[in-house]
């Protein structure tokens, strides 16, 4: 397991290395001037050449690149934002809490209702709770989530003055939470609901639930015992899969509540083409995504012995296998 | 698919398994949920397990084609059938909207500006007195076709990518892997928004950044898929006999491995309807004058205070061509897999 963990630690520096490789890279291709939208409209010529020589524009493509990797990754500096010149790793951190508060909460909510919707219509295949969860299931992947958000906000908000339409500042409270949270987790509950249903039918009708269902366990026991377990590991590949829906679904969501999160700043820097931020921003969500990756993997290969298996074997190992077998075929 | 399949489990501890179960690790985390295994709904009930996989739907009668017999299965249901038309009408309609639509999409007539829904408006007029359900019939338009035309994109690229690793293997497969690794170290639409912010707004760019956004499950699931293929028997007899290796791989593997690629290419066009309209809100992609239906929701949020209605039409014909999609997805999916009766 321990090698596993390694291996998994060090694949992973290099591939976040190259996503930050690649978004520098395009972000180099950006059309505009990061000179002249960081000295202002109405500034001269020389103070554009002062900015450039400051943000050391002037320097060839690869020098820049060095320039920004060792800042991000060996003094975790993320730049400046070219509008107001704030610090965007500050900036990051102060709204980060708050993504993940969005992002691990509609987690939870989508574990806590998607699984058990699941299994509800495992266990009743063809009844009206079978029919009705997927035919919830089947609208909700359906709907934009933006979308469904503004609606929750007309009829919760507008038309029946339940809940805050907005969040603001220093607002605190579960009250601002609920619609956004309803709103990232909707897609997540269905998405979870039909893939838990769908192992669970086909564990529900292994054999070795009819030898308990003939010994005389009850049902509940038969569910929980024998069907759940074995039906985990799709469910378990799922809810990792969440983690990521989760976090760009909350980036999304937050533009539609005002939550001043880093989807919030992403979308700012977009529409006022501040690129170093949405470089820096894209590159952050990537990082913290891979780690998360990490953490989801480390567990996958936990419950599934195979995913552990491919990766104790030595590399020679794995060469003379691959010679022994022939290419691909 | 991977459950149906017995050759995969033997094909993956063998040689290559780290990429193998990456794969497969991330067919399911990328892949459409419906596609996943999800067959056993119907394989319940009257005993699809133990059928075995491909004996039933290849034996053809006289006269069949695979494709006949694909077009009579799906035919039988009904829900599919009736999704498939709506979605027909729905384009035939944006398409045809010229013809149909009462009002001039940019006409301005500001004696009807923000006017509730009524006979003469259907979905109403927006602040700028625009017929809604003009716009929303041209707006039709740039989000079906954003739709069809991504996905039929990011499917060929997926296709060449995914066919010429499982093909050449070796180095090429560990190159084209680690790419895949790089496009999906982020969410989909995360890398959508990096790539429209660098090409700017409009139609075209939009497509480009959502056909990139979308290769990724593409190519893993058809080169997952091949590899398992290309353990089966039917392929063992075919390098038996001495067919060349082109020959095995384009006529044996590759139809055979296109199967949970098509259908979850079908479920990729209600996604990219899905991130095409998430991108035009957040001020990406087609921009607000062009009608695209995200783009109308993007202009109508300004408003949902005084005229909430603005933004009914627009999110209702999104979520029911986006329904209608993953229903004739489902309805396709059926009629391909051989464990449900004819």
């Amino acid at each position: 397991m321990a090698r596993y963990i390694v291996k998994r630690l060090l694949w992973m520096i290099p591939l976040i290395i190259c996503v930050a490789i690649t978004i520098f890279t395009l972000m180099y291709f950006v059309p505009g001037d990061p000179a002249k939208i960081m000295a202002g409209t109405d500034a001269s010529q020389a103070d554009v050449e002062l900015v450039r020589e400051e943000l050391g524009l002037n320097d060839p493509y690869i020098v820049r690149l060095g320039h920004y990797l060792s800042d991000v990754f060996l003094h975790f500096d993320f730049g400046k934002s070219l509008i107001n010149r704030s610090s965007i790793g500050d900036a990051l951190i102060e709204r980060f809490p708050r993504s993940m508060t969005l992002a691990l909460s509609s987690l939870l909510i989508t574990l806590l209702v998607g699984i058990p919707l699941g299994i509800i219509a495992a266990v009743n295949p063809n009844t009206w709770k079978d029919r009705a969860s997927m035919f919830f299931s089947l609208i909700a992947v359906s709907i934009p989530p933006f979308w469904f958000a503004l609606m929750l906000v007309v009829i919760f908000a507008l038309n029946l003055n339940l809940l805050p339409s907005m969040w603001y500042g220093g607002a605190s409270g579960i009250k601002y939470w609920i619609l956004p949270v309803v709103a990232n987790s909707v897609i997540g509950v269905a998405m979870q609901a039909r893939q838990t249903r769908s192992s669970m039918l086909e564990a529900m009708n292994a054999d070795y639930i009819l030898t308990s269902r003939a010994k005389g366990l009850s049902e509940r026991g038969i569910i929980f015992r024998h069907a759940l377990p074995n039906a985990s590991i799709p469910i378990i590949t799922e809810s990792f899969f969440t983690v990521s829906a989760s976090i760009a679904g909350s980036l999304i969501i937050e533009n539609v509540f005002g939550i001043p999160g880093i989807g919030v700043y992403l979308v700012t820097a977009l529409n006022t083409r501040d690129f170093t931020v949405v470089q820096s921003t894209v590159i952050f969500v990537a990082i913290i995504l891979s780690l998360l990756n990490l953490i989801t993997d480390i567990g996958y290969a936990a419950v599934d012995p195979r995913i552990k298996a491919g990766f104790a074997e030595t590399g020679k190992g794995k060469r003379k296998l691959k010679k022994e077998r022939g290419v691909a075929l | 698919m991977m459950k149906e399949n017995p050759a995969y489990s033997s094909a993956s501890p063998e040689g290559d398994s780290h990429s193998v179960d990456c794969a497969q690790k991330h067919e399911y985390e990328h892949g459409h949920e419906h596609v996943r295994g999800h067959g056993e709904k119907h394989g319940h009930g009257h005993g699809g397990r133990g059928h075995v996989p491909g004996s039933g739907f290849w034996r053809r009668r006289k006269g069949q084609t695979g494709f006949s017999i694909f077009l009579r299965r799906f035919l039988r249901q009904k829900m599919a059938l009736a999704c498939f038309i709506v979605l027909v009408a729905l384009i035939a309609i944006c398409a045809f909207a010229p013809l149909i639509a009462p009002y001039d999409m940019a006409t301005m007539d500001l004696t009807a500006i923000s006017q509730s829904p009524s006979a003469d408006h259907l979905f109403g007029t927006d602040d700028l007195g625009r017929d809604i359900f003009s716009r929303c019939l041209y707006g039709g338009r740039y989000s079906l076709a954003i739709g069809f035309l991504s996905t039929a994109l990011a499917l060929v690229i997926g296709i060449v990518i995914g066919a010429c690793s499982a093909y050449f293997g070796g180095m090429a497969d560990l190159i084209l892997m680690r790419v895949l690794d790089l496009l999906s170290a982020m969410p989909s639409i995360l890398l959508a928004i990096a790539i429209s912010a660098v090409l700017g707004t409009g139609f075209d760019k939009l497509l480009i950044a959502l056909s990139i956004s979308a290769i990724v499950p593409y190519a893993r699931q058809l080169r997952a898929k091949m590899l398992a293929v290309s353990q089966m028997e039917y392929v063992e007899a075919a390098r038996a006999i001495n067919c060349s290796i082109p020959r095995i791989m384009f006529i044996h593997v590759f139809p055979n491995a296109m199967t949970p690629v098509i259908v979850a290419a079908t479920m990729g066009v209600a996604q990219q309807i899905l991130s095409a309209a998430t991108l035009a809100y957040i001020g990406l992609g087609v921009r607000p004058p062009s009608p695209e239906w995200g783009a109308m929701l993007a202009a109508a949020k300004t408003y949902i205070i005084q005229y909430p209605y603005m933004l009914i039409g627009p999110g209702v014909l999104i979520v029911i061509s986006v329904l209608c999609i993953n229903l004739v997805g489902d309805g396709i999916r059926d009629a391909l897999d051989p464990k449900m009766k004819r």
